[in-house]
């Protein structure tokens, strides 16, 4: 009996069993495991052919439908430009009067909250809008700007585009 | 073939990583097969030790991965997974001892029987002094063989063994020491 260094508090005890496996025995141990064991094995190819082509449509509906915020546009589309259309018709002949018969600096407040209560109403978020709400509400502001000519307008007209006109244009404006 | 196992795990991921693996269904498959290759020698030998036979070790290494891995979602992370790995590996063991001895009447005659057993075993090739060994651990009632084998062969903390055992350090410190006087009077006497 060879004396031990490392085992605990036996002296003249042999170190080693004398076991052995066969040769190899652990590499196939495992595969032999695995196959008992037999786990459900998570298949990509598990997928409906196409469905990675239609994800996109099918994202893009959810967000559709999906509720963004508490704002919800919920007409569709050529309903609500010609309700955005409706109520700048009511917008105009709104400053018409008011341009006509005062005259005062109130027009344009009035003229403000006309654009935020059709906004609200109409739940378009300047925030969230898309960029053709956007460029038909801009239009619609050239066309106003067209019919009436008006110095208070091009001034509402150049608090909001000022940054957005040509030099030209501007210089035009002014004159 | 170390018998002690393969204790180099550092090439291996962390426990934790392996059983995060194994419970998502995405990775379980190679989590399982990496959590098998860490562990599938060392505990081997540690079964190996105690039913003796290979076809034995075979059969039980077996079983104690199939019960890891039907119960791994339950292992609350409490102990450590190698030592939850042993515990199952233990009971196993000595589920399989307990059928074999009410099937044979093993008990009657077994320093013989594995004296005999040792010798035919194609894959056991031990001299005397190993032979003498085993003997002597073999007539250690079953709780304290299990002690001996993880202190002295897997030098086990007595802090892990509780965790394996469920036994208090104290008692299990008691135990192994017990079972060493047991084991050298054994073949003190069988050397006289």
């Amino acid at each position: 009996m060879k004396k031990k260094d490392n085992r605990p508090d036996a002296d003249i005890l042999p170190e080693r069993t004398g076991y052995q496996v066969p040769n190899g025995y652990f590499d196939k141990l495992t595969d032999r495991i695995m196959d008992q064991v037999d786990i459900p094995t998570y298949n990509e190819t598990d997928l409906p052919e196409s469905y990675f082509e239609n994800l996109p449509d099918r994202i893009i509906s959810l967000t559709k439908t999906e509720v963004p915020s508490n704002r919800v546009v919920k007409m569709s589309g050529w309903k609500k430009y010609m309700s955005i259309a409706a109520s700048l018709a009511i917008f105009i002949m709104g400053y018409n009067y008011f341009s006509s018969n005062t005259g005062s600096d109130t027009d344009m407040v009035v003229s403000d909250e006309l654009i935020l209560q059709y906004l609200d109403e109409y739940d378009v978020d300047l925030e969230t809008a898309t960029l053709s709400e956007l460029e038909f509400i801009q239009n619609e502001f050239n066309m106003i700007d067209a019919i009436e000519d008006s110095d208070e307008l091009y001034e509402y007209y150049l608090d909001y585009h000022i940054d957005d006109l040509p030099a030209n244009e501007l210089e035009e404006i002014i004159k | 073939m170390k018998e002690s196992g393969n204790k180099d795990h550092k090439e291996y991921p962390e426990d934790e990583v392996l059983i995060d693996m194994v419970l998502d269904p995405v990775s379980c498959d190679a989590g399982f097969r990496l959590l098998v290759m860490k562990y599938q020698e060392t505990l081997y030998w540690h079964i190996r030790k105690l039913v003796h036979r290979h076809e034995d070790a075979d059969d039980v290494i077996q079983n104690t991965f199939i019960k890891v891995y039907k119960n791994l979602k339950n292992f609350k992370r409490e102990s450590k997974l190698y030592t939850w790995l042993y515990r199952i590996a233990t009971n196993e063991s000595i589920t399989l001892i307990n059928d074999r001895k009410r099937r044979a009447s093993y008990e009657d005659g077994q320093a013989n029987e594995l004296k005999d057993q040792l010798k035919a075993d194609n894959y056991f090739d031990g001299g005397e002094a190993e032979t003498m060994m085993a003997l002597a651990i073999e007539q250690l009632p079953e709780k304290q063989k299990v002690v001996f084998n993880l202190r002295y062969y897997d030098e086990m903390s007595y802090n892990d063994m509780s965790e394996v055992l469920e036994t208090s350090v104290g008692a299990l410190k008691a135990s192994y020491h017990h079972a060493v006087k047991k084991v050298e009077q054994y073949i003190k006497n069988a050397m006289s």
